[in-house]
């Protein structure tokens, strides 16, 4: 048997709902998604429950209130109740706004016991946030999963405290649902396993035969080992990130912008060690010399996004409490410091699994595709330099590249010379059709055309760059244009000409053009350019 | 009898898909999710884009490819790529295929659509059977994947489809009559179709905008706009070459 930590939970019901400002007695809700996330004890005793549709929820109660999510909200109500915790220990973890736990080994000496440290935590809390007094739970119990579900048992007794040694037999008796996997919890219900206690009392090494890590991972924790994964260590102390504020930082908007580039810097730092991040302690220092220092969890590898997201929680609750609690003086240093990490398994991605593996797919089915219409036919694209919309980009046989390994390249590949700045390129909006395509093969595709003046003669371009006429009527004489925009039309606006002369140096490859924006009256707009005499429509805004 | 009804309940329960189909949706363009009716491109459906077509099709599949999706584009060798790049499209998660011959379209949709999540596509030379199109249709909901159908005149696919959205030109704002150049067309976009989309929903868009992105239009008028084309000089001459010239990034 592993060891397990014996922790303390602060968890507050309701939190959701009760977060953003609504009381108990009168029915409100919150949701996400359409459907109710949580309810005030009001709208619960006129049946509204979680998962509820919208529509049902106001069925059963009309006068319910009904709001969206708001987890910046949440986590700011939420930190007067860390801060209580963390006057007892420094080591205070939050994994969601609503509930925090503690390790107990150290307060509970020093208080005289578990049933000494419960009721002080909860007269502590009570102070703390009067609108939730009496409503905070606190359990204990070992591991960090089995002191959640203690503080949720126990009916008015406000959370249970479970004796060491006795969390498999407190975990024994209840449903598989709490293990929140209903994929796996539905497989084991159909196979006759109902309680913790039936999942408990099979052999590790069937589960893990038969379910995987997942089911290993619920095994675990229904014998009331921990939760961590077996591989979690305290991180090398050269990946934390540090840096100082100047000016020092008071108001929340400062605070987002410090906690989102600090955040992009440790997971760059992360990635390139090759772990992730499960418990990320995030330190501030003010003005003053005050420290303060909270833990983030997270069940799965902390993202950037979400790390982020947690730093600005954190400061946005450290700055935004009550006076007198507040730190005194404005944060001068920041500091995040990864404080369990895992060897990194890939990031985390939607339902279809990784980036290599959407990439692995789509290169089947370019495989698939080239079988069919022959290799050139499923092209992918690489970014040229150039000035007009069709050179740009290059497009390359997709049988040719392997698409996996591009996939964990980020952004798109390349040639020389394509971030450099192209002068004389037409700013966007870009033109949507190209009739000669993308890439230098679609040169002979483009649609001849005339620009006719309002006498009906042609329009031409000086030697000075101007219009020897404003243009008035457009006749496009490709049989290939769609759309039935054949023969002539009014123009109502047009922009240019503006002259383009590439490549001078080269006689071979030497090109001299003139550039015009026409709208029609049916309101398509269409890109001419003029070369060697002729008109010819390259482009149209689709 | 409640035997019976137990046992095809019990039943029913064990053949039911762990993810319902309706639950996996890609993301859409935030302006328009909450046009849309599941607030995204469902998966295993077709949607039909209509009136600004191009720009609206590459609009609508620009978030999903850069949150990691794939998308092929089928028979649109045509389209602009600086264009997909400004409405959003994560190019380098782009397949193009084409040109399809008339004979191997159906085969060449139905391959694609087998592996890659998002699949848009030009109408073929010729119209589509009925057969073809179930065939096409049952094997997209199979997949998961969403068909696009990019600017398709009524009467070339033979069913109704999901979702349908129209975007109608409403005119081009920054240029004039000899100065200015296009700077952002404003696009009266319809939703309408099937399962909650029929709402009859309609809503004002920039398509592109003024850096070729979708965006809705706000109430007043942006004024960079307005600022631009005063700077023109007002005399039909064509505004001097250097403000065209795009600025290093």
């Amino acid at each position: 048997m592993g060891t397990v930590t014996r922790t303390l939970v602060i968890w507050c019901p309701d939190w959701p709902v009760l977060a953003l400002g609504h009381r108990r007695e009168v029915p409100a809700a919150v949701l996400v998604g359409n459907r109710v996330l949580a309810a005030t004890a009001a709208a619960r005793a006129d049946g509204v429950a979680a998962g509820m549709r919208r529509r049902d929820a106001q069925a059963r109660c009309p006068q319910l209130t009904v709001v969206e999510r708001d987890l910046d909200r949440e986590a700011r109500a939420f930190e007067p109740v860390a801060a209580v915790a963390s006057a007892f220990t420094p080591w205070v973890e939050l994994s969601w706004p609503g509930s925090c736990a503690f390790p107990t080994r150290g307060p509970s000496r020093y208080f005289g016991g578990d049933e000494a440290l419960v009721a002080r935590v909860r007269d502590a809390v009570d102070e703390a946030v009067p609108d939730q007094a009496g409503l905070v739970r606190v359990g204990v119990a070992d591991g960090l999963f089995a002191a959640r579900l203690a503080a949720r048992a126990g009916g008015t007794r406000r959370g249970v405290l479970v004796e060491p040694g006795t969390t498999p037999a407190f975990l024994a008796p209840l449903p598989l649902s709490v293990l929140d996997r209903p994929a796996l919890v539905d497989v084991l219900d159909r196979l006759g396993l109902r309680t913790m206690g039936d999942l408990a009392a099979l052999p590790a090494a069937d589960v893990l035969g038969r379910f995987g890590e997942e089911g290993r991972h619920a095994h675990r924790l229904a014998i009331g080992l921990d939760e961590q994964p077996i591989d979690a260590r305290s991180a090398p102390a050269d990946l934390s990130v540090s840096t100082e504020l100047d000016p020092p930082i008071e108001r929340i908007d400062q605070a987002a912008f410090a906690a989102k580039s600090l955040a992009d810097r440790l997971s760059e730092q992360l990635d390139g060690a090759g772990w992730s991040c499960l418990r990320l302690a995030v330190e501030a220092e003010t003005e003053h010399g005050e420290r303060l220092l909270r833990l983030w969890r997270h069940d799965g590898a902390l993202t950037p996004g979400a790390m982020a997201e947690r730093v600005r929680w954190q400061l946005e609750g450290w700055l935004s409490t009550s006076p007198g609690r507040q730190p005194t003086g404005g944060l001068t240093r920041l500091a995040l410091v990864p404080d369990q990490v895992v060897p990194a398994r890939g990031r985390q991605l939607g339902f279809w699994g990784g980036q290599t593996e959407a990439a692995a797919r789509a290169a089947r089915a370019a495989g698939r595709v080239a079988a069919l219409l022959g290799p050139d036919a499923v092209r992918v694209v690489q970014r040229r330099g150039g000035r007009q919309p069709g050179e740009q980009f290059a497009l390359l046989a997709a049988t040719a590249v392997d698409l996996v390994e591009r996939a964990d390249a980020t952004g798109l590949p390349a040639a020389a010379g394509a971030d450099a700045p192209w002068p004389g390129r037409l700013p966007p909006p870009s033109p949507s059709v190209l009739w000669g395509g993308s890439g230098p093969r679609g040169e002979g595709e483009r649609v001849a055309a005339q620009v006719l003046d309002a006498d009906g003669g042609g329009v031409g371009v000086t030697g000075r760059g101007e219009l020897t006429a404003p243009p008035a009527v457009l006749v496009l004489d490709g049989a290939a244009v769609a759309g039935g925009v054949r023969g002539p039309r009014p123009v109502v606006a047009w922009a240019g000409p503006w002259p383009l002369q590439e490549r001078w140096w080269d006689p071979a490859q030497r090109r001299r053009l003139a550039r015009l924006q026409l709208v029609l009256d049916d309101d398509s707009a269409w890109l001419m350019v003029l070369e060697g005499g002729c008109w010819w429509a390259v482009a149209t805004y689709d | 009898m409640a035997d019976r009804a137990a046992a095809a309940r019990i039943l029913q329960e064990r053949v039911r898909p762990v993810a319902l189909a309706k639950e996996r949706v890609l993301e859409a363009p935030a302006a328009l999710a909450p046009m849309l009716p599941q607030r995204g491109l469902q998966r295993g459906t077709v949607v039909a884009t209509g009136g600004v077509a191009t720009s609206l099709a590459l609009a609508l599949i620009g978030p999903a490819t850069a949150s990691g999706s794939w998308a092929a584009l089928v028979g649109l060798e045509r389209v602009g790529l600086a264009a997909a790049e400004e409405l959003g499209v994560s190019l380098e998660r782009v397949l193009l295929v084409g040109p399809v011959p008339a004979g191997q379209w159906a085969a060449t949709v139905v391959a694609v659509a087998e592996s890659v999540d998002l699949v848009l596509v030009a109408p073929p030379a010729a119209s589509v059977s009925p057969g073809t199109a179930r065939r096409v249709t049952a094997r997209v909901r199979e997949q998961g994947s969403v068909l696009v159908q990019v600017g398709w005149p009524s009467g070339r696919w033979p069913e109704r489809t999901a979702l349908e959205l129209h975007a109608q030109p409403l005119g081009w704002h920054g240029i004039g009559v000899g100065h200015g150049h296009l700077q952002g067309r404003q696009v009266e976009l319809r939703v309408s179709g099937r399962h909650g989309a029929d709402r009859g929903l309609r809503s004002r868009f920039w398509l592109p905008d003024a850096d070729g992105r979708f965006a809705p239009v706000e109430q007043a008028q942006p004024a960079a706009l307005g600022r631009r084309s005063a700077d023109e000089d007002g005399r039909g001459r064509p505004g001097p070459l250097l403000a065209l010239v795009r600025e290093p990034a």
